[in-house]
């Protein structure tokens, strides 16, 4: 069954010429440019180096760091949520959130991965995808294939189609700068009536609690700072000790995202004198799902390194033809198969983990040195090993 | 925990008869003389599967082409029980593919190296390895091992990076006393190269070089400068793919067991990116990505191949 249904995807995603085009386009644009990147800005190699000494510190010490973070939360009066379970998180989130509210949210994989929109619309909310691809996406009813760009493998014309058939305005499909400003005029409304912000992070620093959010359209300075209430969701492994390291994992993570730099690096602390403008209220939802089991295993925990700067899934061979189809929910390609193995369970990920070729052109850009196919090998090999 | 039966009737051909399509390992080596020696060119059966793989894709896509196709997994399972007639059928002769060992062999002997061969050459393996039988893995490398040992051989010369990194790399790991030297006929062919012993004469057409995975994204050893070297000495012009050397681009093989048509997909884009870099020849050192890029329509030279056609020893009287 799992298999079928994941082989027959795969298969129309084949035949899909749009779909194609699109991710074509993106990994062409990407590998042009961050070959040139890499050879004229070789510091950013130093910045990866330093990054994965900070994080594979921090992921040896993930439970001190856990519990030194609620401490420093908690003496912020900021509300600290550690969610075991997706469920949990949603259950959390959504009771904080109640209903007949606006919310207006940050692009955030692990909310993907926990289906909180549909949660909260089921729960009679509004919800609003402010990152224009995510929001492409959730116009659609689709998935995000990209953890930076999720909606490569839509076409203008796919945009336009979809922006007259949910709200019934004509776009020439050539005037993308149209439906562009007619998406932020849109979305500019609801940061103003939104009661709830959600946002994920790039990286959470403990010792001085803060969020470090890397983005290139504004729009989540948007989310941090309108809405009265603010709920931050990460998973465990963004946690670094110190803002230092969490602004440095920001950048290195944009870095190789192929962005020289990006429009915004923003460090959102959580501090009282927010107040004024910015929320009220605050919450801090710490997602494990799975997680620590990854971070702790002797075989994948080098997978907890990723800093999500989506690298290895422009250049995966696999990715290359079926974008996102490849991997595991929210979480695309090989490094996406191998975390879900781990967050939705090894049977689920199968068949994402065998349709990695193991030529490795992923570990051969990963800022973090993950060995990728390797983990990948192993994992199939666990699952063999049960048989 | 659901496993496609296309992964598991592989395992068990391989398990029970070191071969991945239950042929007898004397199907693997025709080419060879006979001739004996510790050290031997020993190619893993790779070259003369993939000839299979080639030419009776349109049955093996049948077992093949869905990981969900477990019926047909359990006919061909069947079929292949049929001993004689299944064999019959299955084994496509010795073509082109098959006898690029010969060549091989041809090549090394002419340049002076004393390399020997077995009549009987088992499959290494590296279906389980790469799948993730690795308890049958550990067990049948440890088979592989002593088999190749009772033989009297200490060192093996490979023609091809998956056969090369498994026996050079992989089997240390997993055989404990694992002895036995690995070395790749491209650093024998360079150093007789690089000392004179041989050279290659200019064809007069220029060839577009396609990196094998395992020989230039290899955690272990990269061999990317050493083959272009070798074309180069020849005068012809070489050219380079939009993606290559670190970041050349796989050419589909590895997933053509069970989600075939994506395989193809891979195949067909690379092919279409080698064709793009102009070279009147596509140049590949690797049996699965001479097959891939062949099973959808390409036309390619496997590096054996312009060695075999090129290769002038000494001054050229032999
Ligand atoms: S695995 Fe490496 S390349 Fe891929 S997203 Fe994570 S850090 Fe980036």
């Amino acid at each position: 069954m799992v298999w079928s249904r994941y082989v027959r995807k795969l298969n129309e995603t084949i035949l899909d010429q749009e779909f194609r085009t699109g991710v074509e386009r993106a990994v062409e644009a990407y590998e042009k440019g961050i070959y040139r990147l890499l050879s004229e800005h070789p510091e950013s190699y130093r910045y990866a180096e330093e990054v994965r000494r900070i994080k594979e510190e921090s992921l040896r010490n993930i439970d001190t760091l856990v519990k030194r973070l609620e401490k420093r939360c908690r003496e912020r009066g900021i509300n600290f949520f550690y969610a075991e379970t997706r469920e949990a998180a949603r259950r959390y989130i959504a009771g904080v959130v109640g209903s007949g509210k606006t919310i207006v949210k940050s692009k955030s994989m692990v909310t993907e991965e926990m289906d909180l929109r549909a949660v909260l619309e089921e729960n009679g909310n509004e919800v609003w995808e402010t990152d224009l691809g995510e929001f492409i996406v959730q116009l659609a009813g689709d998935e995000p294939m990209h953890i930076v760009t999720p909606s490569i493998h839509y076409s203008r014309h796919r945009v336009a189609k979809l922006l007259k058939e949910r709200f019934g305005v004509e776009f020439d499909p050539d005037d993308v700068e149209g439906m562009v400003r007619y998406a932020t005029g849109l979305l500019r409304e609801k940061y103003f009536k939104a009661d709830v912000g959600i946002v994920g992070a790039n990286s959470l620093s403990v010792e001085e609690p803060a969020v470090v959010l890397v983005h290139n359209e504004g729009n989540i300075r948007m989310v941090l700072n309108t809405p009265r209430t603010l709920i931050v969701v990460a998973d465990i492994a963004k946690l670094v000790p110190t803002m230092e390291d969490a602004i440095k994992v920001g950048l290195t993570a944009s870095r190789f995202s192929k962005y020289l730099v990006t429009g915004y690096y923003d460090v959102f602390t959580f501090a009282k004198s927010h107040a004024e403008y910015g929320p009220r209220e605050i919450h801090l939802v710490l997602v494990d799902g799975g997680r620590s089991r990854l971070i702790k295993d002797p075989e994948a925990w080098e997978a907890a390194l990723c800093i999500k700067c989506g690298a290895c899934m422009y250049v995966c061979t696999s990715y290359q033809i079926v974008g996102g189809r490849f991997g595991g929910k929210a979480y695309p390609s090989g490094i996406g198969a191998i975390v879900s193995s781990f967050t939705f369970g090894l049977d689920e990920s199968l068949p994402a983990l065998y349709t990695c070729l193991l030529d490795g052109r992923c570990y051969e850009i990963c800022p973090m040195d993950i060995d990728i196919p390797g983990i990948i090998r192993r994992l199939r090999a666990r699952a063999m090993g049960s048989l | 925990m659901e496993v496609p039966r296309n992964l598991t009737l592989l395992r068990d051909n391989v398990v029970e008869t070191m071969h991945i399509f239950r042929l007898p390992l004397g199907r693997c080596s025709s080419w060879c003389d006979g001739e004996p020696g510790d050290t031997i060119l020993y190619t893993g059966c790779l070259y003369q599967t993939m000839e299979i793989v080639l030419r009776r894709g349109r049955f093996l896509d049948m077992v093949t082409k869905d990981p969900d196709r477990d019926f047909m997994a359990r006919l061909a399972k069947i079929f292949m029980s049929l001993g004689p007639v299944y064999r019959l059928f299955i084994d496509p002769g010795e073509g082109r593919v098959y006898n690029l060992p010969r060549k091989a062999l041809n090549i090394l002997r002419r340049l002076g190296y004393k390399v020997g061969c077995l009549r009987e050459e088992p499959y290494p393996g590296m279906l389980l390895y790469e799948f993730g039988f690795d308890r049958e893995f550990r067990e049948y490398a440890a088979r592989v091992y002593e088999y190749l040992r009772d033989r009297g051989v200490k060192r093996l010369v490979t023609i091809d990076p998956h056969v090369y990194e498994l026996m050079k790399y992989i089997y240390p790991e997993y055989v404990p006393g694992y002895d036995l030297e690995v070395v790749n006929y491209i650093d024998l062919v360079l150093e007789a190269l690089r000392d004179g012993r041989a050279r290659l004469r200019n064809p007069g057409y220029s060839v577009t070089y396609h990196d094998p995975c395992h020989y230039s994204k290899s955690r272990h050893r990269r061999i990317i400068d050493e083959p272009r070297e070798i074309i180069k000495s020849s005068g012809v012009e070489l050219r380079e793919p939009l993606r290559t050397r670190r970041f050349s681009m796989c050419c589909g093989g590895p997933i053509e067991t069970y989600y075939s048509r994506l395989s193809r997909e891979i195949a067909k884009r690379r092919l279409a990116e080698l064709r793009e870099a102009g070279g009147d020849k596509i140049l590949v050192a690797c049996p699965i990505c001479l097959v891939s890029f062949e099973s959808v329509g390409g036309r390619v030279m496997d590096l054996i191949e312009f060695l075999d056609e090129n290769l002038v020893v000494g001054d050229g009287v032999e």
